[in-house]
């Protein structure tokens, strides 16, 4: 049996499909360890073809279906995989060869989570395209704050181009909700629900694939309205992930691009933004004027967004009506007090006991400070507090022990920061 | 700007707020022992999460007077309590703001009082969220197809089965004690109504810290008991009834309700009145001989609107529901109607002209537009006054309900 079921769904993908299976065949783990199901979202028989003539030198299935959208299409190969592990793949993903043995190895070391793979897009040449360097910069800080021990994962951090996770958390989920169909947000909405079952999240820096795409200005906008529409989405299936959302604007007067005017969004003033924007960005884009070409196309991306989110909810007072009664803070559902003088090696013990969404610090009598509830993400854990502890809390938290401590244990010798103590009981 | 809600109970020896990272301002209500004593208005660092003792007793000394601990006031559990606790009704009325209710309910569950009911009135809601929402509790769900808030409170009065009867919207949730709060105002036997403070549950927009700039404190009346016994009024706090109380928060006797005729189904929101049912019924129940004492113990957690549309619309509506309240007074003849038309010219509208001209020149905090909108509202009320009596008919002959059902509507006819 294989150990691990590659899920690609593909629309129309005869030409991406290609590199794809190329770069799977040269993996580094044994061809008999995993098997691929590529899903042709939509009759195609140019893809199957394609397929055909590869000749993989590992297990391949063909699902077919009829166009549906790639939430089925990865439900359907979720169904015909037969190995316990699920890694969903996106068509225009090269796997550098050790990324299966990475994301085998992250499972193994921790099982029962949800691995998120790192992805890279190779630029051609030397030429400088402001979209694909935005996009660029964007994915790379992402992934380095996922990388970092103390990050909070949320749902917004899962997507589903390079991501395995255990098939049964997949069932148990509930699989990927097809309502999303002309929007984006179905990979958060299983996130969002994942996170529920307390489902853990790890990144993996060595689970690379080179995503083989090509950002253009069209597809950016376009993206942004289905994002639009996905928020809505989300918004009316998880109400309490509402602040960590974009929409939240709407429950005042829409977005502030500037200062602190909003920008009224007249349904007139959406369907003139994009095509008043456009001659000027081409120009910004020309001449190289980096800093007005962001702010250019930030404001045309925020107005794609918003267009979005107005044709699903139908309009918008439909959408400002619709956001009136969301909560605008998160809820913290379980709100602990720890007290660090007790010891922060009883920290650990206090956080797996329930899932703890906010915690309130204090040493002795003097508070030290809190760690807020974050909406849509995963439970405090150890680490979380000592980043908080190490960084922002830190004078409160050496002011409030230095006098206890002087007298208690005045014989011991007391690093400023007790990097020893707080880093032993991860 | 945010402002953080908290509560600080002066009975706790070591008081923190924690929750207050990213707010600048601060709104603390002061408890002793669960029961409300004031508020505090307090700057903050957005930057540190906790609000500490020491700063709180500071506040507590200039802003309510009081020091720490020694010098509180008596507790006001005194020997007031009734033995046995009255029975009460609460009725919730409703209409397709599920999500509202549900935080509503959540509050109701938390009521620290032992003999009450909860009645949720649906008001011809158009979809069938409503009653899932009532269905994760145990309350009862009533529902009323005819739309008007009014028509929703008459029905929760019909289905109530005990005799005291309060009603609460479904964007507010009610403090643990507001039942005891309410009871206590309850404790003698003449008093047919009792209304209760209201604080806000939430500012976290433009428009929400407006609306509690608009009312000096929202709708807080503040927190000193006050009576009003009828025969001892001025004519004119019969006209000035929101000071009375607010829809939002108010309770009655069932003898009261039903001597009256119930509220009136012209009235209120779903109605061309867009308000008034909670102004008039206060004014009736005055009119009867019923005396209405404000209990500042009976607290109650509005939400109030988030949005700058929807708090125009909200003044609008309120300047639009005083006229009607006014014409319906001066039809009705029953209070001298010269007093009516001294108010109007003499209070109401220089009162709205002189706000509007401050808040022109700069010198009010509140944008014209938004006291313009009460003043255009007020422009509507004699269309809406006729407009609702009409549409009431209306109604009343489609679900065939006679006119003289309810005494209560005495419209033009």
């Amino acid at each position: 049996m294989p150990r691990i079921s590659i899920v690609i769904p593909t629309h129309r993908g005869a030409s991406r499909i290609g590199p794809t299976l190329a770069a799977l065949a040269s993996q580094t783990l044994p061809h008999g360890d995993f098997e691929v199901i590529v899903v042709l979202d939509g009759p195609d028989p140019a893809t199957r073809q394609v397929i055909a003539a590869a000749q993989p030198p590992f297990t391949i299935t063909v699902v077919e279906q009829d166009h549906a959208g790639a939430a089925q299409a990865r439900n359907r190969g979720a169904a015909a995989a037969r190995s316990p592990l699920l890694l969903f793949l996106d068509d225009d993903m090269s796997a550098v060869p050790g990324l299966l043995s990475a994301h085998l190895r992250s499972h193994e070391r921790h099982p029962d989570g949800v691995v998120l793979g790192c992805f890279t897009q190779p630029r051609a040449g030397h030429r400088v395209d402001l979209l694909a360097d935005g996009a660029d910069a964007w994915w790379a800080d992402h992934f380095a704050q996922l990388a970092l021990p103390s990050h909070r994962f949320s749902f917004r951090d899962f997507c589903t181009g390079n991501v395995s996770l255990p098939r049964e958390r997949f069932v148990d989920a509930g699989g990927f909700s097809t309502e999303f169909k002309q929007a984006a947000g179905e990979d958060y909405e299983l996130g969002i629900r994942l996170l529920r079952l307390g489902v853990r999240f790890r990144f993996a820096l060595d689970a690379l694939s080179v995503h083989r795409y090509a950002a253009s200005w069209a597809k950016s906008l376009e993206r942004a309205r289905e994002e639009g529409r996905g928020h809505v989405i989300i918004a009316r299936l998880h109400p309490e992930v509402f602040p960590a959302l974009s929409l939240r604007d709407a429950v005042e007067d829409g977005p502030v691009l500037k200062g602190d005017r909003p920008l009224r969004l007249t349904p007139l003033r959406l369907a003139a933004a994009p095509a008043l924007l456009h001659a000027p960005l081409r120009m910004a884009r020309a001449l190289k004027l980096r800093r007005q070409w962001q702010k250019l196309q930030g404001a045309s991306r925020v107005c794609a967004y918003w267009e979005g989110a107005c044709q699903q909810a139908g309009s918008w007072s439909a959408l400002q009506s619709l956001v009136q009664d969301m909560p605008l803070v998160p809820i913290a559902h379980h709100e602990i007090e720890f007290d660090l003088a007790t010891g922060f090696d009883q920290l650990t013990p206090a956080l797996t006991a329930a899932a703890v969404d906010a915690i309130r610090l204090r040493y002795g009598p003097q508070p030290i400070g809190r760690i807020a509830p974050q909406a849509g993400a995963e439970s405090l854990r150890t680490a979380h507090v000592r980043h908080a502890l190490l960084g922002r809390l830190a004078p409160r938290f050496l002011a409030a022990r230095a006098p206890l401590d002087r007298g208690r244990h005045a014989q011991r010798e007391h690093t400023l920061v007790e990097s020893t103590a707080l880093g032993s009981a991860g | 700007m945010r402002t953080f809600i908290g509560t600080y109970d002066i009975a706790d020896p070591a008081p923190t707020l924690w929750g207050a990272e990213g707010y600048g301002r601060l709104l603390v209500l002061v408890k002793e022992h669960g029961w409300p004593l004031g508020v505090l208005r307090l700057r903050h660092d957005p930057a540190r999460t906790t609000v500490e003792g020491a700063d709180l007793q500071l506040a507590l000394m200039n802003q309510l007077g009081l020091g720490s601990g020694t010098a509180a006031p008596p507790p006001p559990t005194g020997g007031s309590e009734p033995t046995v606790p009255l029975p009460i009704s609460v009725v919730v009325c409703t209409r397709d703001r599920p999500r509202s209710l549900r935080g509503c309910l959540a509050s109701l569950r938390q009521l620290d009082y032992p003999a009450h009911e909860v009645v949720v009135v649906d008001n011809a809601s158009r979809t069938a969220e409503t009653a899932d929402v009532v269905a994760e509790t145990r309350f009862r769900y009533v529902r009323e197809d005819r739309p008007g808030l009014d028509w929703a409170r008459n029905c929760g009065l019909r289905a109530a089965r005990h005799d005291i009867i309060a009603y609460i919207d479904d964007d507010a949730r009610a403090d643990p004690l507001w039942l005891q709060g309410l009871a206590r105002g309850f404790a003698a036997e003449h008093v047919m109504g009792v209304t209760g403070l209201i604080l806000p549950a939430e500012l976290e927009t433009d428009a929400q810290h407006q609306f509690e700039i608009y009312g000096n404190d929202g709708m807080s009346k503040g927190f000193r008991a006050r009576r009003w016994i009828p025969g001892q009024l001025p004519p004119l706090s019969l006209i000035q009834v929101h000071q009375v109380g607010v829809g939002a928060n108010m309770a009655f006797r069932r003898k009261i309700l039903e001597q009256i005729g119930g509220f009136d189904t012209a009235l209120d929101v779903g109605t061309p009145s867009c308000g008034a049912g909670d102004l008039d019924i206060l004014h009736r129940v005055l009119l009867a001989g019923g005396e209405i004492r404000y209990e500042p113990h009976a607290l109650v957690w509005h939400r109030h609107r988030r949005d700058q549309a929807g708090l125009e619309r909200q003044l609008y509506s309120n300047g639009r529901a005083y006229g009607v309240f006014l014409l319906k007074r001066w039809h009705e003849h029953r209070i001298s109607r010269r007093q009516i038309a001294g108010f109007v010219t003499r209070i109401w509208i220089p009162w709205l002209l002189g706000r509007l001209a401050l808040s022109v020149m700069g010198r009010h905090r509140l944008p014209p537009r938004l006291i313009w909108a009460e003043l255009w509202g007020a422009t509507h009320a004699p269309w809406a006054y006729f407009a609702t009596y009409r549409h009431d008919r209306r109604l009343r002959r489609r679900f065939g309900v006679p006119n003289a059902d309810e005494t209560a509507a005495s419209g033009p006819n």
